[in-house]
């Protein structure tokens, strides 16, 4: 799907079509509608970061004078009003205007059909111009640089005739997985790859193309093989029989009938897919994985006596949180109060560090996340090992509660510092981001879109997990996928919980290193096959000569 | 949507007071802190998903529109704000008038 404002409109307003039909109200709607969100993605980032005594008006209702605190702008004049008591309704009938724009979620309103109403035209308009405002917002610290601005990818025009000549396959994007005996534990994280949007749209771009990979024994191909069989027209529950296989051959201790762990597979996953990538490196990776998956995390550990903080940084793929020994004992866990407990100060004894100024010492180590990545997983440890052996073991039965959206600002490194400043001179922000250069509220928040459930017991029990499509969440049991709702999804017993970043970071377009030095490599080839075509020629020409 | 208090004693210092705190950003403050707590309480997400089916059912039978759910759903909305995040709220606004209102 394009951004181009050309493209077709889809609204399930009438009178919102028959409007667009003329070019000039389309276009002074949109602008105001534009103008409306920009105004309010402004404001909001003034307010969260005032300096003392600066006002900022918000305007007032146009019907009842009352300072206005949730907007809705009139897209037909520049009146604004309350929608608690009509207000914006009454403006709308008296002076014959249409619609009208909530401008803290960008819905809108239409008098004619009584309701809000759907268009993917307003909703782009919103998105990008919350994207656009914030990205002014955020510079970065060092450098001072703005963020690279998001610019919605526009077909050129071979692609555009190639897209024209292409054919459309009706397909849901949902398929079962067939169980193989046991692979629940498999089928769930492959659930969850296809459900991950940056995943999925690697493989559907054909950047991993199973057909013309070379390598011998590829995870990666497996990945691309799975991703085209479930956005196929084939329905029917599809067996990853070649996978299965793979994982055995690459990592006994995951073969064989018995039932294995999720989050095991999901980092052996992780691995292989990993290894089987191009450009994969060891250090500071950018195959596909790492750009989905990695994050760093940063432990800072504070000498009692000195004061000094040693800094580590470590590259993570997930978060394991910890369920066991929570002080309230195991009711009322949260993601919010294991993600505390994780990030929250713990104490060492002067037999676990040594300062490097004062020696062994009192030390207190906190661990905070240094770099989000684009998709956080998170395993609630809920399988307690109690020996090597692992037939003797607890699992933890607790329901943790999470939620669909997730804000991480409190949990990162830079954000907890400041905190932690400005505790210390008495100033405690307010706020969720306690300083502007932090970047807007937006920048930190994550929407859930998979989760792997687990019943049973610990080694006789079932993974199903719940994926969401869109809006609408679905439950797959193997190979049974039903629909669902965020309901029964946010009521289920989590073992993994996996969550995408709603706004991505990016970085300038760079041509990956290896590709360059294909392209090299190409140049290279082409010169030599020259050289020896010359040198061909030339042996012709002499023995022609010599012949005469 | 909550209903312009109509005590006539305070109702001339609302208008002035709610200005007051959307100028200074304590409204957008409170109420910033006030959806933080309810989505980490659930009540947000159970209340995303409550309308969401019951709008669906509602197709059956001919759909249903924003304001008869929120008059429908507001009252329960309303009841299951847990009572340690209300008074938080309550709390918070308190300590802002004390500051503006000379008692």
């Amino acid at each position: 799907m394009s951004f181009q404002d050309t493209d077709t409109d889809s609204s399930s307003c009438p009178h919102l079509a028959t409007t667009f039909a003329h070019g000039e109200e389309r276009g002074s709607l949109l602008s105001r509608y534009k103008n409306a969100v920009q105004w309010n993605t402004r404001r909001n980032h003034c307010v969260a970061h005032t300096v003392k005594r600066r006002k900022i008006t918000p305007p007032d209702c146009g019907l009842c004078g009352l300072a206005l605190s949730r907007p809705y702008a009139c897209l037909h004049c520049s009146v604004a009003a309350c929608w608690s008591g009509g207000h914006i309704k009454q403006h709308l009938q008296d002076m014959g205007h249409d619609f009208c724009a909530d401008v803290t979620t960008g819905y809108v309103f239409c008098i004619e059909c009584d309701d809000f109403v759907q268009d993917s035209t307003f909703f782009r308009r919103f998105k990008a111009t919350i994207i656009a405002e914030e990205e002014k917002d955020t510079a970065f610290e060092v450098s001072k640089r703005l963020r690279e601005p998001f610019s919605p990818w526009q077909p050129n025009v071979m692609e555009r005739t190639l897209l024209d000549s292409v054919v459309s396959l009706p397909c849901q994007g949902r398929r079962g997985l067939l169980n193989l005996g046991q692979t629940c534990f498999m089928n769930v994280i492959l659930q969850s790859f296809v459900a991950n949007p940056l995943l999925r749209n690697y493989y559907l771009g054909d950047k991993h193309n199973s057909r013309l990979c070379k390598l011998k024994e590829c995870t990666s191909c497996e990945m691309d093989k799975l991703i085209t069989e479930v956005y196929s027209e084939n329905n029917a529950p599809y067996g990853p029989i070649e996978l299965l296989a793979k994982t055995w051959r690459s990592s006994a201790e995951l073969s064989g009938y018995a039932q294995q762990d999720a989050h095991e597979f999901f980092i052996t996953a992780l691995n292989n897919i990993h290894a089987t990538s191009k450009g994969s490196t060891s250090l500071q990776c950018i195959c596909i994985i790492h750009s989905t998956f990695a994050g760093l995390l940063q432990s800072d550990v504070k000498c009692e006596r000195c004061g000094k903080v040693a800094e580590k940084t470590d590259p993570m793929l997930d978060i394991s949180l910890e369920l066991k020994g929570e002080a309230g004992g195991e009711q009322d866990l949260t993601l919010a109060s294991c993600l505390r407990r994780y990030t929250h100060p713990e104490k060492l004894g002067p037999n676990d560090y040594s300062c490097e100024k004062c020696g062994k010492a009192h030390a207190s180590k906190r661990l905070s996340i240094r770099k989000l990545p684009p998709v956080l997983s998170f395993q609630f440890k809920r399988f307690e090992h109690k020996s090597v052996d692992k037939s003797a073991a607890r699992k933890i039965e607790a329901p943790v509660r999470f939620p669909s959206s997730l804000n991480m600002a409190p949990y990162t490194t830079l954000v907890m510092h400041k905190q932690e400043l400005l505790k210390e001179s008495g100033a405690a922000s307010q706020s969720l981001i306690p300083d502007s250069a932090l970047g807007p509220e937006s920048l930190y928040d994550y929407d859930l879109f998979a989760v792997v459930c687990h019943e049973g017991q610990i080694d006789n029990g079932h993974y199903t997990c719940y994926a969401r499509s869109h809006d609408e969440w679905y439950r797959y049991d193997d190979d049974k996928v039903t629909h669902s709702t965020l309901g029964m999804c946010l009521n289920s017993q989590a073992y993994m919980c996996f969550y995408v970043k709603r706004y991505l970071d990016y970085k300038p377009h760079v041509t990956p290193s290896y590709i360059v030095m294909r392209e090299q490599e190409a140049v290279k080839e082409r010169e030599r096959e020259r050289e020896k075509e010359a040198a061909r020629i030339r042996e012709l020409d002499e023995l022609l000569a010599a012949a005469l | 949507m909550p209903s312009v208090p109509r005590d006539n004693g305070s109702m001339s210092l609302y208008g002035p007071l709610r200005r007051r705190m959307l100028e200074n950003g304590d409204w957008d403050r409170i109420a910033a802190r006030l959806a933080r707590e309810l989505n980490e309480k659930g009540w947000i997400d159970r209340f995303r998903d409550l309308s969401k089916e019951t709008a669906r059912r509602a197709e059956a039978i001919g759909g249903v529109s924003v304001d008869t759910l929120m008059t429908e759903l507001w009252p329960q909305a309303e009841d299951e704000v847990p009572t340690v995040v209300r008074q938080d709220t309550i709390g918070a606004i308190r300590k802002v008038l004390e500051r503006q209102i000379e008692f």
